[in-house]
């Protein structure tokens, strides 16, 4: 019996072994990979949340053959006991079934497969006017970033370029702006992964 | 000069690992995983993409030479936070009745029919047995790369797999039960 199980078990485990992802399910992840994605408020570095359910929606929509896109929750607890056992119905997944995170107040148009120069021009503004607050120049920061505000309206670092400008304004003594600034993307995101710093830097701003 | 804290990671993701090289090697694996661990054929796609999107935007937090570990991890959170959210069983594909494992030793098997009966039986097991049983058993993880991929203490990790070699084995003896007694 026991040898019998053995070998059962053995056929099952191969045979899950030739099952495979559909064919150009890997270029459809790298050419997912390629293409920006909208950009999101709490896109830090240790405070990861998944993409606005608009973005994926319409990304989705692209590929019209793909599944029903999955906006995943923020992290939850352990999974409970599974519900008793019912008829099997096709597997259906509709991206509103699931909680998502709340979108920012600001509602940035999303960005659709904007092409790598974009990318690149935009990542380059942002870090050269990183780069001038870094030197002390917030001046410098401010004009940067209204290029960037200029250029880019809807671009993949607009909150980036917010938590910046927070910065550059406090630098240069301007910070009554740079608190408004702060209040409104806290109120997008009360709980985002840069709402501690907004706190520490605006005591008493709430939420 | 000003502290500049608020470096994104999409900033910094030009600078980092190539995640997309990551993609032919690690792909086929991670469907495999998250299908043995209960995702459906038609939501393992986007859930493997879930990975890989995780993966490209924490590239600077994936040291060298643990991207397997990371991306297991993340498609073993990502695939059960969705397994949570949705019924276990409405995912598991429909699976004909006459599923069998050959109690006809020289009675070639159909592969398709085998493996969906497999994800069937793996599917019956408790989510809290079936991943360290498929990590272990199908993917060869060691118990301790298990415990931190599950955060749980490696003796769990023991007794988890105890109880779901038992649970597995029944139900294939059942399963070849039923079909024998129909014959």
């Amino acid at each position: 019996m026991k040898d019998e199980t053995d070998a059962d078990v053995a056929r099952l485990f191969a045979a899950l072994e030739h099952d495979a992802p559909p064919e150009g399910a890997e270029a459809a992840i790298l050419a997912r990979l390629e293409a920006p994605r909208p950009p999101s408020p709490w896109l830090f570095r240790g405070g990861i949340v998944m993409t606005a359910v608009v973005g994926i929606a319409i990304a989705t929509r692209l590929a019209p053959h793909a599944p029903a896109a999955v906006a995943l929750p923020t992290p939850v607890a352990e999974p409970a006991a599974p519900p008793p056992r019912e008829e099997a119905a096709p597997p259906t997944f509709a991206v509103e079934d699931l909680p998502t995170a709340p979108p920012p107040s600001h509602a940035a148009a999303p960005v659709i497969a904007a092409p790598k120069d974009s990318f690149r021009e935009q990542l380059a503004l942002v870090e050269s006017a990183r780069h001038s607050l870094a030197q002390g120049d917030g001046e410098a920061c401010l004009a940067t970033l209204g290029r960037y505000d200029a250029k880019y309206p809807t671009g993949l670092f607009t909150t980036e370029v917010r938590l910046v400008r927070i910065d550059a304004l406090v630098s240069v003594g301007q910070k009554d702006r740079a608190e408004t600034i702060a209040r409104e993307l806290l109120a997008s995101d009360p709980q985002g992964a840069y709402a501690d710093r907004l706190h520490s830097l605006f005591p008493g701003i709430g939420p | 000069m000003v502290a500049a804290p608020w470096k994104s990671d999409l900033e910094a993701s030009a600078d980092r690992v190539d995640v997309r090289a990551l993609v032919p090697e690690y792909h086929a694996a991670i469907w495999k995983f998250v299908r043995r661990l209960g995702v459906s054929a038609a939501l393992a796609d986007e859930v493997v993409q879930e990975v890989f999107l995780v993966a490209f935007r924490r590239a600077d937090d994936i040291r060298p030479g643990s991207e397997r570990s990371f991306l297991f991890s993340t498609a073993f959170r990502t695939a059960r936070r969705l397994l949570a959210k949705t019924r276990r069983e409405t995912l598991v594909e429909e699976v004909e009745e006459q599923s069998d494992l050959a109690p006809n030793p020289e009675q070639t098997l159909d592969q398709k029919q085998t493996c969906e009966l497999a994800y069937r039986l793996l599917a019956e097991l408790d989510d809290s047995l079936r991943a360290p049983f498929v990590m272990f058993e199908l993917e060869g993880m060691s118990m301790q790369e298990i415990a931190t991929v599950m955060d749980i203490p490696v003796a769990t990790v023991g007794s988890r797999l105890r109880r779901a070699r038992e649970d597995f084995r029944a139900r294939v003896n059942r399963h070849r039960s039923r079909l024998g007694g129909e014959r």
